[in-house]
């Protein structure tokens, strides 16, 4: 189909330049071709402006094809499964002896994987300090901007190996925009891998796929402290609308036999958690909202306990040191979880990085990047995978700018992906898009500010401000364990173990509500009933008799504020009808004669009355006295003082009148 | 029957309510040409004799109350401040706050609570708030008070009345002094003064307080949020004002 001219046109082309579509109408390039390195300025911002709205749209563009917007199938037959190894860059062909053990160690779930994906199973090496991602795929003969093509690079990655050696931001968070991406690192501590974890996770995935491990249920773990917003918004805007919301969801898209119970608040302390995670209570899928703990870099306990889930047990800010007591780390799993699939809501939950992701200047933050030890604790105990955050967990997350309503439907599509069966990697396709959409918009936001007038420039920066939080934040969600594990569970109604007899929040049962003895809120065995789920009954609403204190509070306010609106407004009203003059007069008694209302005594010895139109009266006292001169004064000052604290009183009057119709009208 | 505020540091900075069944000094309203409402509150004075003491507590007075107008404006620009960290939804997961604004945010978590919610908070947890409330009822019924009747101040000096003017509803004032003694008259000006800075005071409070509201209303989280956060910016306010007197202390002990 290509004739000469085209061929010879074709060779013609300097490979060195970008070529750009579009001619103007004076018939020349809308963009002239452009040098590598001139594209690269225009990208970091350094560019003619004229060029830089063009330049981002390639990026956009290339953001927007990066993203997977559904796959038909996202079988591992269909869509591949691929290994990636720390290689060494010396013997790019050469597996080395770390890999060759970890080869070994996970022989068994790379066998699995090999013969589900067949042709599209890949091992694949990313080499420490030379790749980029731009490299690896390369490597593959594809751009890092290509659609996942499985006899390439596969969809579905599992990274092997520490951040160290292959990086977070610099590969995984690209990567895993468009890709299924997971990570499992089991340090033994002395610099090397603990091949027996590996091993253990390997043997426990592969049986947790051949039979089924765990009952269809969802629960949540939500604490909270008082005066602490941060977990105060995580369980009330995030947990608390997701349980509520995901019944109904399961019910539309008829996904059946899961029952969804929450543990939120105070009661959420770590001996409860424990009971989740090994105890009788373990779900199938767990998800926690939570803040997780922080260390100072190279504290001794930074890498055992970082990302570690702080409990109700600690009573919030101000109440001192945290200690191991108040949060549930990677030490304290000390039972089997297999088939569980975890999800941690937290500061650092699933890694953190060597430096602060949230701060203009470098500021490390630990020694080197490391994997949280809560979830590879997990995984050694026979979880299939756990989602977590590296770096701050941030309220961007659930929650945007001034909308009321909690925005979670990213997590709400995640959970309700994996409760239907679906990969985790694929479930976490809502994270990925999001942060797609974020970094999309923060380019534009860019762009914007950029163009910005003085007087939008502050908003704009505002703006900007925040969606780089989100972005950053977005981006940092992932997955620790093989991202093509589904959750381990039965048939709808399967017993797999015996049913914990543990207590559930009512979700969609049907309550008895009597107007008589209602139960005791505080009291959560006559509280929480323990009843059968039924997800097909309509949720319903229990009245509580104490809660008629708060009730009352409301009442009183409601009335308070009123009755002080309707005070104001009519104060107000009377000194605005009022305004025309102000009145000031001064009595005196003869000397050393108390204060009485006695006329014969007081003497009126001064009035002023001021006209709103500056008209001045004066009745000045009986002249040629030094004593009415000084009544005078006297008198000259308090009518200083009532023209200033007149103007002053309706100033704040009418503010206060202002606020309070707010108020009032909400 | 009238409250009575005396100037001695109590909870409304240096003046301190109290409730007296009949005016101890026996004045009674005089019948005013068109102001006619009835005294609701009685600011009361009481001075030394020592002119020099008498003057340390009138500029006493008057520094604490500048200190509260500014300790006003501070928890006003934090308040604003908040207002827009909560517009913009930005709150780390492992950020520590401050004891007012610890204080503030549990506080809105309570006032956020749902008396039909299953998952909302205990009776006991709400305590704090509505705690709040009552104090904004407090609060507000004596801003109502302020505005809606006539105020007397009185200044006495060793026991003795030298000076009394009644403000009225629209600011109308009417002094009554005991001899033309210029400094007499002067330390009771500064009365009156104190009076009208703290009236003025309770006011901007108030606007604050409903300002403040309206901005943390998103964290409260239910479509009353403003009102609910009223006596919660109110609280806030108080607390911010406390850390201020509080340095202040410091700052004296320390010289």
């Amino acid at each position: 189909m290509i004739d000469e001219g085209l061929r010879s046109a074709l060779a013609s082309l300097s490979p060195e330049l970008f070529y750009f579509n579009g001619v103007d109408i004076s018939g020349e390039y809308a963009i002239a071709p452009a040098a590598p390195k001139q594209v690269a300025d225009w990208a970091l911002g350094k560019a003619d402006p004229e060029y830089l709205g063009d330049i981002q749209e390639r990026l956009i563009a290339a953001e927007e094809e990066a993203t997977r917007e559904a796959y038909i199938d996202v079988s591992i037959e269909a869509q591949g499964w691929g290994v990636i190894f720390a290689g060494d860059p010396a013997t790019p062909d050469t597996d080395t002896r770390e890999i060759a053990a970890l080869k070994e160690a996970l022989k068994p779930l790379l066998a699995r994987r090999l013969n589900q994906a067949g042709e599209y199973y890949h091992e694949l090496k990313y080499f420490p300090g030379v790749d980029t991602t731009n490299t690896f795929f390369r490597r593959r003969q594809m751009s890092p901007a290509e659609a996942p093509i499985p006899s390439q690079i596969p969809y579905y990655l599992l990274i092997v190996g520490s951040p160290e050696q292959i990086p977070y931001n610099a590969f995984q968070y690209p990567l895993d925009v468009t890709y299924a991406v997971g990570r499992i690192h089991f340090p033994d501590g002395k610099g090397g891998h603990d091949l027996d974890a590996y091993a253990e996770y390997a043997r426990r995935v592969v049986a947790a796929e051949s039979h089924p491990r765990r009952q269809r249920r969802l629960s949540f773990f939500a604490p909270y402290a008082p005066g602490d917003q941060a977990t105060i918004l995580s369980a009330g805007k995030l947990v608390v609308p997701l349980v509520e919301r995901l019944p109904n969801e399961l019910r539309k898209f008829r996904v059946e036999g899961w029952t969804v119970d929450a543990e939120i608040g105070r009661t959420a302390v770590k001996d409860r958690l424990r009971t989740m995670i090994g105890g009788e209570g373990t779900p199938a899928l767990l998800f926690t909202a939570s803040h997780g703990v922080e260390f100072p870099s190279g504290d001794a306990l930074q890498t055992g306990h970082q990302g570690a889930l702080l409990c109700a047990d600690w009573a919030g800010p101000g109440s001192g040191r945290i200690n191991p007591d108040q949060y549930f780390a990677g030490e304290d799993v000390r039972a089997d979880v297999d088939g569980m699939i975890a999800f941690h809501f937290a500061c650092f939950s699933a890694g953190t990085p060597d430096f602060d992701d949230y701060s203009q200047s470098p500021r490390r933050i630990a020694p080197q990047a490391f994997t949280a030890a809560l979830p590879s604790a997990l995984l050694r105990r026979g979880a299939l995978a756990a989602i977590g955050h590296v770096e701050r967990a941030w309220g961007t997350s659930f929650m945007w700018e001034d909308l009321n309503d909690p925005q979670i439907m990213t997590f709400q599509t995640a959970l309700q992906n994996l409760m239907a069966g679906e990969s985790v990697g694929y479930a976490m396709q809502a994270f990925n898009e999001r942060y797609a959409r974020l970094a999309t918009g923060l380019q534009g936001k860019r762009a914007e500010l950029q163009r910005a007038s003085a007087q939008t420039q502050p908003r704009l920066e505002r703006e900007l401000a925040f969606m780089w939080t989100a972005n950053n934040d977005a981006r940092s969600y992932v997955i620790i364990g093989d991202p093509a594990v589904h959750v381990s569970v039965g048939a709808p109604g399967e017993v797999i173990a015996p049913a914990p007899a543990r207590e559930s929040i009512v979700i969609a049962a049907q309550p008895t509500v009597s107007s008589g003895a209602l139960p005791n809120f505080v009291d959560d065995d006559a509280r929480f009933a323990d009843r059968p789920p039924d997800l097909t009954a309509d949720a319903q609403i229990v009245d509580y008799g104490l809660l008629d204190d708060l009730r009352g509070a409301k009442a009183k306010l409601t009335e308070a504020i009123q009755r002080f609106a309707d005070q104001i407004g009519k104060t107000l009203s009377d000194a605005i009808e009022n305004v025309s003059k102000l009145e000031v007069e001064t009595y005196v008694a003869p000397s050393g004669t108390p204060v009485t209302d006695d006329p014969t005594t007081m003497k009126l010895r001064a009035k002023t009355i001021i006209s709103i139109d500056g008209d001045t009266q004066s009745f000045i006292p009986e002249r040629s006295s030094e004593l009415d001169n000084r009544t005078w004064n006297m008198h000259l000052a308090m009518v200083e003082q009532a023209q200033s604290y007149r103007a002053d009183m309706i100033r704040a009057m009418a503010a206060a009148a202002a606020e309070l119709v707010k108020a009032v009208r909400g | 029957m009238p409250t009575i505020f005396r100037l001695e540091a109590g909870e409304l900075g240096m003046w301190t309510p109290e409730i007296q069944p009949e005016t101890a000094l026996g004045i009674v309203a005089f019948s005013a040409s068109g102001d006619d409402a009835e005294v609701e509150t009685i600011w009361r004075v009481d001075l030394p004799a020592d002119a020099a003491a008498a003057d340390a507590l009138l500029e006493l007075a008057e520094s604490a109350q500048r200190a509260e107008d500014e300790a006003l404006m501070q928890a006003e620009a934090r308040l604003q401040a908040l207002s827009e960290s909560a517009a913009s939804g930005i709150a780390s997961f492992s950020v520590p706050q401050s004891d007012s604004e610890a204080e503030l945010f549990s506080l809105l978590a309570q006032a956020g609570a749902d008396e039909s919610a299953p998952f909302s908070f205990s009776a006991q947890e709400t305590s704090g708030w509505r705690a709040a409330v009552a104090e904004f009822e407090r609060f507000s019924a004596m801003v109502r008070d302020l505005v809606g009747g006539a105020t007397r101040v009185e200044t006495a000096v060793a026991g003795r009345l030298i000076g009394a003017t009644r403000i009225g509803l629209t600011g109308n004032l009417r002094t009554m002094l005991s001899g033309i003694d210029e400094e007499v008259a002067a330390r009771h000006q500064r009365s009156v003064g104190l009076m009208l800075m703290k009236r003025g005071a309770l006011l901007r409070t108030a606007g604050v307080a409903l300002s403040g509201a309206a901005g943390l209303a998103t964290l409260v989280g239910r479509p009353d949020g403003v009102i609910r956060a009223v006596p919660v910016a109110l609280r806030y306010i108080r607390s911010v004002q406390a850390e201020f007197t509080a340095l202040r202390r410091i700052d004296s002990d320390a010289g």
